[in-house]
């Protein structure tokens, strides 16, 4: 405890218990950065929102790193994207905004123009199929079989037991690839990309 | 029981792996990350933060001139993934909102540098850890704001980075943006997740999460709204700052005074409307308002600030 006196009163402040200092919180940003945008694409953000979306997910991880446990950091930061995600949905109901530059602001491994808008174009689909999957099987898809969190990260972040992962993690597959195969169909029929 | 094994290691159908190649290929530009860390105060921008601050405007132009513009095969792209975005958003909210939403109940989301100059890190976190408010009681939520406050230089590392505010009415799209506590937070710390699901999903969703997280702020639900709100002018203050624009500060400063009482962040108002009456050039009711800040709230970060205009050095 510290008590500061002036003039006027003595205030007495509370010192924190222990400070985490800057360098490990840009470590921490760095290390989970790609992760959380990524995590915030696939909730359906686009780049830009993604962008200030992850800002704000680090602003309250970095507030609470000392809480975070060791091993549990992406459990926590997706759980935090998933809320802040939740509230740019809010927000843009209210102010809706043109859809415009979608895949023109990230950056993929591969080099090639084509390879690029195929990529792009594959990524809306998913977001397209992701969306209509209820959240559950989305979130179970994207942290393990995107992003790769092991079982137990899952089942944490998720709140769920671990022993359910499994079962939920091949009815979310089961749903993705039937919508992949319908909407191959459906373009093949209609001879249009969409 | 082991881990499952990843789809792509198991060879998903073609057509999957693609999408799942594509998704795994992703990255956030750099440009992104840096702007993330200066936002934060961390990071080589961090000191330097006064002039990329300035360029990071609104996300969209800056996201635009800064990664790979390769606009012209996405547009179609584009269409079908605008329509689909808001079940999604909504839906993820509850599968995380509600574990995180008791963890950050109450907790205000600011963007701010804070600066790395140590003193200041200390006090910034003396004064975000302490209960004290000589002004009324408030609710039992700290304000990050002040521990993320910047440093009295009004460089104002902190750029009033793009979000939307919800019922601002400002014109700049750079204005007026807070990070909102989530109406949601307050109330699952007391009842049952399924009773704060969005509207549009209530009927269709059982509440798939546990409150897990203990609720360590039990801020009431009204609490934590105003205390958003609170946040959103505050904020929007301190963009009109960073723009330049004193008028602008000052008026949605007025508009805070008027519109809440008891106020959880005066003195980050009264440090605001300082700087904002320096700017106008009017000195003395500068001086005035750095008296205040400096006497009442002593050992807020804002208050080296305010002796450096008083020209005094009051410890």
């Amino acid at each position: 405890m510290v008590s500061v006196g002036t003039a006027m009163a003595s205030v007495t402040v509370l010192t924190t218990p222990f400070a985490v200092d800057a360098s490990r919180k840009e470590e921490f940003v760095r290390g989970y950065y790609a992760f959380v945008w990524r995590v915030l694409r696939r909730a359906g953000l686009s780049a830009a929102d993604a962008d200030d979306g992850a800002q704000r997910v680090f602003l309250i991880a970095t507030e609470r790193l000392a809480d975070i446990a060791s091993g549990s950091e992406r459990a926590f930061l997706f759980r935090t994207a998933a809320h802040v995600a939740s509230k740019a949905h809010r927000a843009h109901r209210r102010r809706p905004e043109a859809p415009g530059l979608e895949g023109g602001d990230t950056v993929d491994d591969a080099p090639s123009a084509d390879e690029l808008v195929d990529q792009r174009r594959a990524r809306a689909l998913l977001d397209g199929i992701l969306a209509e999957l209820p959240p559950e099987l989305s979130a179970i898809f994207v942290l393990f079989d995107i992003e790769g969190l092991k079982k137990n990260e899952v089942a944490e972040a998720l709140g769920i037991p671990p022993g359910t992962v499994a079962s939920r993690l091949k009815r979310a597959r089961e749903e993705i690839e039937a919508r992949v195969v319908r909407y191959h169909a459906r373009t093949r029929r209609t001879g249009v990309m969409r | 029981m082991s881990d499952p094994k990843r789809w792509m290691e198991e060879g998903p159908p073609e057509a999957v792996g693609r999408l799942l190649e594509a998704a795994s290929a992703e990255r956030p530009p750099e440009a992104s990350l840096s702007r993330a860390l200066t936002a934060l105060g961390l990071g080589a921008g961090a000191t330097g933060a006064a002039t990329t601050a300035s360029a990071a405007t609104t996300g969209a132009t800056t996201a635009v001139g800064t990664t790979v513009a390769g606009a012209a095969g996405v547009a179609s792209a584009g269409k079908a993934t605008s329509v689909v975005v808001a079940s999604a958003l909504v839906k993820w909210g509850l599968v995380g909102g509600a574990l995180v939403a008791a963890s950050v109940a109450g907790t205000a989301v600011v963007k701010r540098a804070a600066r790395h100059d140590e003193t200041e890190r200390a006090q910034a976190t003396l004064t975000a850890q302490a209960p004290m408010t000589r002004g009324p009681a408030t609710s039992s939520v700290n304000g990050p704001l002040n521990a993320a406050q910047a440093s009295p230089n009004t460089a104002e590392a902190a750029p009033s980075t793009p979000e939307a505010a919800p019922d601002t009415t400002d014109a700049s799209p750079e204005g007026a943006k807070s990070a909102n506590p989530s109406p949601l937070a307050a109330p699952l710390a007391a009842s049952a997740p399924s009773a704060v699901l969005h509207p549009s999903v209530r009927t269709a969703r059982k509440a798939l999460v546990t409150p897990a997280a203990p609720a360590n702020e039990a801020a009431a639900p009204m609490d934590a709204e105003r205390l958003a709100e609170e946040v959103a002018l505050v904020d929007r203050a301190r963009g009109a700052l960073a723009r330049g624009d004193a008028r602008g500060t000052l008026g949605a400063l007025d508009d805070y005074d008027a519109r809440f009482t008891p106020r959880k962040f005066v003195p980050e108002a009264l440090y605001l409307r300082m700087e904002a009456l320096l700017r106008l050039g009017q000195t003395s009711a500068a001086r005035a308002v750095a008296e205040r800040l400096a006497t009442n709230y002593p050992s807020s970060p804002n208050a080296a600030r305010a002796r450096q205009v008083l020209g005094a050095s009051i410890p």
